[in-house]
């Protein structure tokens, strides 16, 4: 018999005005407890969420955000807390928006293709330049065509730049390296990015033919769905310090915002290695609460195998957003005649929200290696860690937050409380609230055109139909996202952004 | 290294495209050969999904398509080649090294080599041909259109004032692209043609070249391409009073005999498949929108090159014929592939013959395992296209009537 809603909601309670805990107990053979951060706004879609599926109505085909944290705690070998960000939203075994840390030492702990997602490091780079808002204005609509012709968008787009299959394996190995030795990076770039652009574990020869074949044409192109890029200016600066330090000196500054990741390459090693995950899972007796949950063993084959061709893929979507900054650059200099160097077109910082990774972490008071999956999810490292740039070392690793299209987007830093609460985590973006198909039917053209002109924002979009699909109304309100991150302390508000023009595939 | 590309289609453009695209070196020189003046580009090439493509073909003049400096073009027409020594030689006397070679001079009309002369036969195939059909249709009252494929089906929807007979070789129109159960809807358009003042009506766009006369002209030029329709205007033919629109479909015929003694009157025997009648036709003008052949006649006195009984030159999945740096790509060429698929097959259709252009320019310049890197085009059939004013998206076609079948 099915709990009801109400006993479901016996094993949740509140510990802060902001946090929730699940206990044990929730779903079978939990081996943590499950934490999840929301607000009074986000709490309401939450819980909403799990009632539905007590009613019987499944959202997509998904388990609800809540029943899938709890089936992530259960997974073997997971230490402190399955966590749930505020953007938390169903996904495919993970939440997107989930993060789950595995000890590497115990040889129980599992990697999961399903805790990284599918389009691996897909993530969100964002460039400054000396521009304000005046500057752009009398040619904002030239320079929005300009980037349109100059990014290749759309589902099956093409790179603008020639490729071969040898070029191909280098770029899986080497990720910005790459970009750098043939001249699209500057060596800049490289210093303002996560891993320094490249994951040094990467094996191109664990990318399958398949996925490499399907890659090769879509290199350097922005895809479609959620990702896109967008000229904002500098709203609100709430951390004068922090801003000044990425180059952020007043309001009205024009930035630009890149989200995109690995394409159909990434696509093709989750795929690929879900089918070997499960041979692995009935050769070892893992045995899962969701299907959906394959995984393998961090240190047999299979576990290797997929991190390795994770970190390629990751080293894909890194060359991918190096090359599309590239053509931002060139379509900037075209409008502009200036040189990027003169605009100062410098990357403030590239993070991924789709990768898991190998780092070090406190637990119980002991420094372990841990593997981290962040699904939907920003690593955000405080001030003084190794990890982070030495530009950013005294205000902590910026986290860039994506919103959705027509809202702003905010610019956090890490904190301390994130790395002990979190290991080191925060919010991505807004986090779907409505399916893509629920949104076609709901949301209409015009109204979302209206207010995109009410705006005053420029658009330009290859597939028509992610106007719907992509407008504010399907996401959760990414202010209440960030509002959660900061007053949970697990980052820290330093910009708000405003978006001016906005290129969707 | 001197590449040659014969044929200005969508395949060689395509093809000489990809190799200008790929390699860097400044001692390339990319030669692109055609018996017509014009070439095909492509133009606005979109992706639709995974598999699918879609793109506007725009007739160019050479001189416009690469703006390369190690790109040249000659306006010539090949008749004998050397595989051996590297060569091919012109009507001109005039011949050519080379260090690679593409074939891609397509397919031609399969009776045009009787039929070409009596000016009662239209060959629908190529721009050229399209343009004299304008000419052609305005002294015609009594239309015999013969094929079952797309050019015929576009045809037969934009054809305005004109009494039409349709032979079908099939036992349902239409039946190379749809299935069967879809008949009855393609039908009725077909029959109701297209309507003054509904969405797509009219011209949807004029192709970007001049009118030139290819009667003095006899060699061929590139295939059609999508949207050749639409360069027509027939609105302004045929406005005489005898001709209201008809349509009379004969399903399931194969010509039989031809009488096109030039004192008489045309006369065509067709075998009705039903019931085993033999039927005369008595138009007075033919357009033969039907089976091709492939193109390969000048190829075939090298003995080492592999055909196909069809005279299609074979070719492996990197465009490699069966000599050392002779490719052939587009309707020319007959594919074989190491492991088939059994969702696709090859037809010749203009989104294949980019797609082998762009295979045959990468194996080309940069080897048969780059080539083999693209070969996700040979996994799925798709082909995007538009019908009767409608958007059609085929992925593996249900039943294949093509050259072969």
């Amino acid at each position: 018999m099915p709990r009801t809603f109400e006993e479901e909601c016996g094993f949740i309670d509140r510990l802060t005005d902001t946090k929730f805990r699940i206990k044990t107990g929730f779903v079978p053979n939990m081996n943590v407890e499950g934490r999840f951060y929301v607000n009074k706004n986000l709490e309401q879609l939450m819980f909403d969420e799990l009632k539905f599926s007590c009613d019987g109505q499944g959202i997509g085909g998904f388990l609800p955000a809540v029943r899938q944290i709890a089936n992530v705690a259960s997974l073997p070998g997971i230490v402190g807390h399955s966590i749930g960000l505020p953007d938390i939203h169903s996904g495919y075994g993970f939440s997107i928006g989930n993060i789950a840390a595995f000890d590497v030492s115990n040889p129980e702990s599992v990697i999961s293709p399903g805790g990284v997602g599918f389009d691996i490091n897909c993530g969100v780079r964002l460039l400054r330049t000396n521009l304000f808002e005046e500057d752009v204005k009398p040619v904002k609509e030239q320079l929005t065509q300009s980037l349109f012709d100059h990014i290749p968008v759309g589902v099956g787009s093409k790179g603008a730049i020639p490729m071969l299959a040898s070029d191909l394996v280098e770029c899986l190995e080497m990720g910005m390296d790459w970009t750098l030795r043939e001249g699209y990076s500057w060596a800049e770039d490289k210093e303002h990015c996560e891993e320094y652009g490249r994951m040094l574990q990467a094996d191109a020869s664990k990318v399958s033919m398949r996925a490499k074949k399907r890659g090769l044409p879509q290199l350097g192109t922005l895809g479609a769905g959620n990702h896109y890029a967008e000229v904002q200016v500098v709203d609100e600066i709430y951390d004068k310090h922090a801003a000044s330090t990425m180059g952020i000196d007043q309001e009205g500054q024009v930035v630009v915002m890149l989200h995109c990741g690995s394409r159909g390459l990434g696509h093709q090693v989750a795929t690929d290695s879900l089918v070997e995950m499960e041979r692995a899972m009935a050769r070892d007796g893992i045995m899962v609460n969701d299907k959906q949950l394959a995984c393998a063993r961090i240190n047999s084959q299979e576990g290797k195998d997929y991190f390795a061709g994770m970190a390629a893929a990751a080293n894909f979507a890194w060359v991918n957003r190096s090359c599309i900054t590239f053509c931002v650059r060139n379509a900037f200099q075209k409008t502009f005649g200036m040189s990027p160097d003169d605009m100062d077109m410098q990357v403030i910082y590239d993070v991924s929200h789709n990768v898991a990774k190998m780092e070090e972490h406190m637990v119980d008071g002991r420094p372990k290696k841990l593997c981290v999956h962040r699904k939907g999810a920003t690593r955000a490292f405080p001030a003084h860690h190794p990890l982070i740039p030495v530009d950013y070392q005294l205000i902590g690793q910026p986290v860039l937050i994506g919103g959705s299209m027509g809202t702003c987007s905010y610019v956090l830093t890490g904190t301390e409380k994130g790395m002990v609460e979190t290991f080191g985590t925060t919010c991505h973006g807004a986090g779907r609230a409505l399916s893509r198909a629920k949104s076609r039917r709901t949301i209409t053209w015009d109204s979302v055109i209206d207010d995109l002109k009410k705006k005053e924002i420029s658009i330009r979009i290859a597939s028509p139909k992610l106007i719907m699909e992509e407008a504010p109304e399907s996401y959760k309100n990414v202010t209440d996202v960030v509002d959660t991150c900061d007053a949970a302390g697990i980052s820290k508000k330093a910009v708000k952004l405003r978006p001016i023009a906005v290129i969707k595939g | 290294m001197k590449y040659v590309v014969i044929g200005g289609g969508i395949a060689g453009v395509s093809c000489a495209r990809e190799v200008l695209s790929l390699e860097r070196s400044p001692d390339l020189e990319v030669i692109l050969i055609s018996a017509s003046t014009f070439v095909k580009s492509v133009e606005n090439f979109r992706k639709i999904g995974q598999y699918g493509e879609k793109f506007d073909v725009k007739e160019a003049d050479y001189s416009e398509i690469f703006p390369d400096e190690r790109f040249k073009f000659l306006n010539e027409t090949v008749v004998k080649w050397d595989a051996k020594g590297k060569e091919i030689h012109f009507e001109n006397q005039k011949s050519l090294k080379f260090d690679k070679l593409c074939i891609a001079t397509g397919s031609r009309p399969k009776l045009q080599d009787q039929l070409g002369s009596d000016p009662r036969f239209l060959f629908l195939r190529d721009t050229q041909s399209a343009e004299q059909l304008k000419h052609r249709l305005e002294n015609s009252k009594n239309l015999l259109i013969v094929g079952n494929g797309g050019i015929a089906t576009e045809l037969i929807y934009e054809l305005k004032n004109v009494k039409v007979t349709w032979l079908v070789r099939d036992t349902w129109i239409c039946a190379s692209f749809f299935p069967e159960d879809v008949e009855k809807f393609i039908e009725n358009r077909l029959l109701k043609g297209r309507e003054d003042g509904k969405k797509h009506d009219g011209v949807q766009k004029y192709l970007q070249h001049s009118t030139f006369s290819a009667e003095s002209h006899g060699s061929l030029g590139p295939a059609l391409g999508p949207d050749w329709c639409s360069s027509i205007d027939f609105n302004t033919i045929s406005k005489a009073p005898w001709s209201r629109r008809s349509v009379n479909i004969l399903r399931n015929c194969v010509i039989e005999n031809v009488e096109n003694s030039e004192e008489k009157e045309l006369l065509i025997e067709c075998l009705d498949r039903n019931d085993g009648t033999v039927k005369s036709l008595k138009p007075d003008l033919v357009i033969w929108a039907g089976g091709v052949v492939a193109n390969s006649e000048v190829w075939k006195n090298e003995t080492s090159l592999k055909t196909t009984e069809n005279g299609a030159i074979c070719v492996n999945d990197a465009c490699e014929t069966s000599i050392p740096d002779v490719y052939a790509c587009g309707d020319v060429c007959s594919m074989r592939l190491t492991e088939s698929s059994t969702l696709w097959n090859q037809r010749q259709l203009w989104t294949q013959a980019r797609q082998l252009g762009e295979v045959c320019g990468r194996a080309m310049a940069a080897g048969a395992e780059e080539a083999r890197m693209q070969s996700m085009y040979f996994e799925l059939f798709s082909h995007c296209t538009t019908f009767f004013g409608l958007k059609v998206s085929m992925v593996k076609l249900q039943k294949c009537v093509g050259r072969n079948g």
